[in-house]
C-alpha cells in the first residue's frame, strides 16, 4: 500500500535532514582544511556522506544518492589514508556539497537533475582518479589561503531535541500573540463593565506574566545561532581570497549569537555581500600591503552581539578604506549633489542604487547583489546599517537587526487626531521640551551639534496638522529628521502586521497593528516618512547653524559621558541615563571623549572597548593621566567577559567593569549610582 | 447563479456569492496616509485587518465619500473589503443581457425587471486600477 502522502512527508524529513547533513559537511572540510589531517574528523565527514548516500536512496532519490555515493568514494579515499588532504580535494567536495544543496529543492518536486548529478558524479571521480600523484606538490603551493580564528563548533545532535516544520512554529507564535491580544480585550471589557482596574486583580496579573512569558518562550524557539551562516561566509572569504591571491585572515566571533531564523535568513546574503566585498575590495593586494607598511596578511573580522532588543553584526577589514571623494565624485557623475554632504553622509551614498565606485564593483562581490541591495534586505527586516571607515586603515560595516520580527518596540504619539506608533530602533531623541530653533528660515533642533529640519507629522500624513506639541528625532539610514506631533503617548510592544499585498506600497507605512480597542494602529515606516518630509518640504537645511543653540540649562544633575562607537549602543544608553535622572553627553571614540572632557565636567564616563581611533583602555589611560579630569570615574561597558581583560581594563584604571551580556537596565543604572550616588543627588 | 448585491449610488452591481465572505455593516475605517484615493483605508474584521476600497472609485464612476457597508470578498491576494452605499439582497441572477465596457465589470444579467452590472474581481482591484 504505498501513499503518496506518506513519501512526501518522509521527503520533507529528508529535506531537513540532508541540509543539516550538508551544513555539517561544509564545516566539518573546512575544519579540516584548517589543521591538514585529523583521522577523527575525516572519519565523520566520511559519515555524513555515507548517511546522506543511504537516507537519499531510501526516499528514492536515485540522482541525488549517486552523487553522495562519488563523494564516499572519494572521501573513503582519504579515510584510508590512500591520498592526502589538499585544498583541490576540499574544493572538490565543497562544490559537490553545493551541487548537492542545490539540486535538492528540485528533487524533491519530482525532477531528478539527472544532467547535474551526472556532471557532479563526474567531477569526483575524476579527483578521485586523480587520487595519490597529487597530493604533494599542490599543497605546498597553496597550504593556506585563508587562515582560520574561530572557536571549534560543536554541532551537537541533542537527542532530546524534535524537528518542527517552520511554519508550524510560525503559527504557535501567531496564536499566542492573538491570546495576548484577546486578554488586553478582556482586561479593557473589565474595566469598562465593572469599572475595576483589571491588574488589581490576581487572576488577570496572573494571566499576563504567563502569557509574556509564553510569548518568549514561543519567540525562542524560532531562534538560531550566527553560527548557521558563518560557514558560508568563511567559504566566502576563502574562495575570494583564492581568487584574488590575497592573504587573508578571517575572525569571526559571538557565533553563538541567536536572532530570529527569517531574520537571519534575510542576512544571509547582504552579509556574504559585505564579506565578499571586504576581502575583493577593502582589503589591498600584498604587495600594496608592505608597500603601506602593513602586515602582509589581512584580516576580516565577523562579529555578532546581542545588545538589548537587537543583534549587532559587524564585518570589519583592515584594508585601505572606502574613498569618500571617489563617492562624491561617482554621485556627481549621477546627478546628485554630493558637495554639501558632510563626509560621513556622503559616504552613505554607497547604498544608492547605481551608485559604483570602481572600488565598491567587480566580478566577485558585484555579482548578485549591490550595497543598495544590502540595504534593502537589511530594512526589510526593519534594520539598518552603518559604516565606518579610515583612509588606509579600514571599514567597518555594522548590521544593526532587531532580534525577532514579531513584537517591534514602539514609541506611540499623536497626531492629526490619530495615534501612529514608531519604531523605538529608529528614534534617536524624544522629549516635550526640545528646544526649537530656526534656519535658513525654517524649524530646526539640534541633535548633538548637528541642525535637523523639523516637519509636522500630521502635515506629512496629510492629516490635519498642529504648530506645537513635542519633537521626534528619528534616524533613516542617511540622515535624522524631527517631527513634531501632538502627543507623546507612550511606549508599547506592538504585533506588527503586513498590509495586504492587494495594496500598493505606502513608503510611509511598516505595517499595522489591532489595537485591545478593536481600532487599528499605524506603524510608520521611518526612512519612507524622511524622504517624504523632505519631498514635502523646501530643501533640507544642511549647514549648522552659527553658535551654540539653546542648550538646556545646566542642571545639578549628574552628568556622565557615553562612549560607544555604535550609536544604537549609545542611544540605548542614553535613554535608560537620562530616564534614571543623569545627564547624558555622548562621544563615539576615545578621541572624541577627551575633546569633550577638556571643555565640558564630566561627572561618570561610560565607555566601550574597540572602537576606532582610540580604544577604551586608553581613554582610560588617558583620563588618569589628565591634569585636572584625572578623578573622572570611568565605568567600562564591553562584550569581552575574559579575565585578562577584566584585568587590564582595572589596570587602566577603571573603576568598574560591565559585561555587555549581562548588560540590563537596573545593571548599569546600579553600577551608575554605586560611583556616582542615587541620580541628581549629585558628585 | 447566485450574487450579492452592491448598490453604489443609484446604481446596482452584483459580486459572485461563492467569493464573498461577510458584510459588515458601519465599519471603522481607518485611513492610511498617502494611499491612492481608491483605497478608504483599513479595516478589523474579527482581528484581521483588511484593505477597504472604494468600490465606485475602482469603477470609475464615482467617489463614495460616504458608505454604509463593506463586503469582505476572497481574492488570490488575500480578503478585500468594497465599499457599498447600501447593504444588498442575495439573488439569483438571470441571463447575461448585455456585455459591459466599464473596466472591472464582466457583462450586465437581468434581475427581474432590471438589470446589474457583474462586477470582476481580479480586473477591479488589478495593481494598475487601485493605484
Amino acid at each position: 500500500m504505498s501513499s503518496t502522502g506518506h513519501e512526501d512527508e518522509f521527503r520533507t524529513l529528508f529535506a531537513m535532514e540532508a541540509e543539516e547533513r550538508l551544513d555539517a559537511l561544509s564545516s566539518q572540510l573546512l575544519a579540516l582544511e584548517e589543521v591538514g589531517s585529523d583521522a577523527e574528523l575525516v572519519a565523520a565527514i566520511f559519515r555524513e556522506a555515507h548517511t546522506l548516500k543511504g537516507a537519499a536512496a531510501v526516499v528514492g532519490l536515485e540522482t541525488f544518492s549517486e552523487v553522495a555515493h562519488a563523494m564516499e568514494d572519494l572521501l573513503e579515499q582519504l579515510r584510508s589514508g590512500e591520498r592526502m588532504t589538499t585544498p583541490a580535494l576540499i574544493d572538490g567536495v565543497l562544490a559537490a556539497v553545493d551541487g548537492l544543496r542545490a539540486m535538492l529543492p528540485a528533487v524533491l518536486e519530482g525532477d531528478e537533475q539527472a544532467a547535474t548529478a551526472a556532471a557532479l558524479v563526474h567531477a569526483l571521480h575524476e579527483l578521485a582518479e586523480a587520487g595519490g600523484e597529487q597530493s604533494g606538490h599542490e599543497a605546498d603551493e597553496e597550504t593556506s589561503a585563508v587562515d582560520v580564528v574561530a572557536p571549534a563548533r560543536h554541532h551537537a545532535h541533542d537527542a532530546e531535541s524534535v524537528r518542527v516544520p517552520l511554519t508550524r512554529l510560525d503559527e504557535l507564535i501567531r496564536l499566542v500573540g492573538e491570546s495576548a491580544a484577546a486578554h488586553l480585550r478582556v482586561g479593557r471589557m473589565i474595566r469598562d463593565r465593572l469599572e475595576i482596574d483589571p491588574m488589581s486583580l490576581d487572576e488577570v496579573r496572573e494571566l499576563s506574566r504567563i502569557l509574556n512569558e509564553l510569548q518568549e518562550r514561543a519567540m525562542r524557539a524560532r531562534m538560531v545561532p550566527v553560527s548557521t551562516i558563518t560557514d558560508v561566509l568563511q567559504r566566502a572569504v576563502r574562495e575570494v581570497a583564492r581568487t584574488t591571491g590575497k592573504d587573508v585572515c578571517w575572525e569571526a566571533r559571538g557565533e553563538d549569537t541567536e536572532l530570529d531564523r527569517g531574520v537571519l535568513q534575510q542576512l544571509g546574503d547582504p552579509l556574504l555581500h559585505l564579506v565578499r566585498n571586504a576581502v575583493d575590495h577593502g582589503i589591498e593586494s600584498s604587495a600594496d600591503r608592505v608597500a603601506a607598511g602593513k602586515p602582509e596578511q589581512s584580516v576580516v573580522r565577523f562579529h555578532a552581539m546581542q545588545l538589548g532588543s537587537e543583534v549587532i553584526i559587524t564585518v570589519t577589514d583592515d584594508g585601505r578604506g572606502i574613498d569618500v571623494e571617489r563617492v562624491r565624485a561617482e554621485a556627481a557623475r549621477l546627478g546628485s549633489d554630493a558637495s554639501s554632504l558632510s563626509d560621513e553622509e556622503a559616504l552613505y551614498l554607497v547604498f544608492r542604487t547605481g551608485l559604483s565606485t570602481a572600488s565598491f564593483v567587480s566580478d566577485i562581490s558585484g555579482r548578485g547583489v549591490g550595497l543598495d541591495v544590502v540595504r534593502a534586505n537589511v530594512e526589510a527586516v526593519r534594520g539598518r546599517v552603518e559604516i565606518r571607515t579610515e583612509a588606509g586603515a579600514g571599514s567597518e560595516f555594522r548590521v544593526i537587526v532587531p532580534i525577532t520580527l514579531a513584537v517591534l518596540p514602539c514609541l506611540l504619539v499623536e497626531a492629526g487626531g490619530q495615534h501612529h506608533a514608531i519604531p523605538m530602533h529608529s528614534i534617536v531623541h524624544a522629549d516635550n521640551d526640545t528646544a526649537e530653533g530656526r534656519a535658513e528660515g525654517r524649524p530646526v533642533v539640534f541633535s548633538g551639534s548637528h541642525a535637523v529640519p523639523v516637519s509636522d507629522l500630521a502635515e506629512i500624513l496629510g492629516l490635519p496638522s498642529s504648530d506645537e506639541g513635542p519633537i521626534v528625532i528619528v534616524a533613516g539610514l542617511t540622515r535624522q529628521h524631527a517631527f513634531r506631533v501632538r502627543a507623546l503617548v507612550g511606549q508599547r510592544d506592538v504585533v506588527v502586521k503586513g498590509l495586504s499585498r492587494l495594496l500598493p506600497r505606502l513608503d510611509v507605512l511598516a505595517g499595522a497593528s489591532v489595537e485591545p480597542d478593536g481600532s487599528i494602529l499605524l506603524v510608520l515606516d521611518v526612512s519612507g516618512l524622511i524622504d517624504r518630509a523632505r519631498m514635502t518640504r523646501p530643501r533640507a537645511v544642511q549647514a549648522a547653524v552659527a553658535g551654540e543653540p539653546g542648550l538646556p540649562q545646566r542642571s545639578t544633575r549628574a552628568r556622565v559621558l557615553v562612549v560607544d562607537d555604535a550609536l544604537t549602543v549609545r542611544e540605548l544608553q542614553r535613554s535608560i541615563l537620562e530616564r534614571g535622572g543623569y545627564d547624558v553627553q555622548t562621544a563615539s571614540d576615545g578621541v572624541e571623549a577627551m575633546a569633550i572632557l577638556a571643555v565640558d565636567p564630566v561627572d561618570l564616563v561610560l565607555t566601550d572597548v574597540e572602537m576606532p581611533r582610540m580604544d577604551g583602555f586608553a581613554l582610560t589611560e588617558a583620563i588618569r593621566a589628565h591634569a585636572t579630569r584625572g578623578n573622572v570615574p570611568v565605568l567600562i561597558l564591553t562584550s569581552r567577559a575574559s579575565e585578562e581583560d577584566r584585568q587590564r581594563g582595572l589596570e587602566a584604571g577603571a573603576d568598574g567593569y560591565i559585561v555587555k551580556s549581562a548588560f540590563n537596565e537596573a545593571a548599569l543604572l546600579a553600577a551608575v549610582e554605586r560611583l556616582l550616588g542615587p541620580s541628581g543627588a549629585g558628585r | 447563479m447566485r450574487a450579492l448585491l452592491l448598490h453604489i449610488g443609484d446604481d446596482t452591481y452584483a459580486v459572485p456569492m461563492e467569493q464573498a465572505r461577510e458584510v459588515v455593516a458601519t465599519p471603522v475605517v481607518t485611513t492610511l496616509p498617502t494611499a491612492p484615493e481608491t483605497v478608504l483605508g483599513v479595516c478589523n474584521v474579527r482581528g484581521e485587518i483588511i484593505p477597504v476600497f472604494d468600490t465606485g472609485a475602482l469603477l470609475g464612476v464615482r467617489r463614495m465619500t460616504d458608505f454604509s457597508a463593506i463586503v469582505v470578498m476572497e481574492t488570490a491576494l488575500g480578503p478585500a473589503g468594497l465599499a457599498m452605499s447600501d447593504i444588498g439582497a442575495s439573488v439569483e441572477l438571470g441571463e447575461l443581457v448585455a456585455d459591459t465596457e466599464t473596466p472591472g465589470t464582466r457583462g450586465a444579467r437581468s434581475l427581474g425587471d432590471g438589470i446589474a452590472v457583474l462586477i470582476d474581481l481580479e480586473s477591479l482591484l488589478a495593481p494598475a486600477r487601485i493605484a
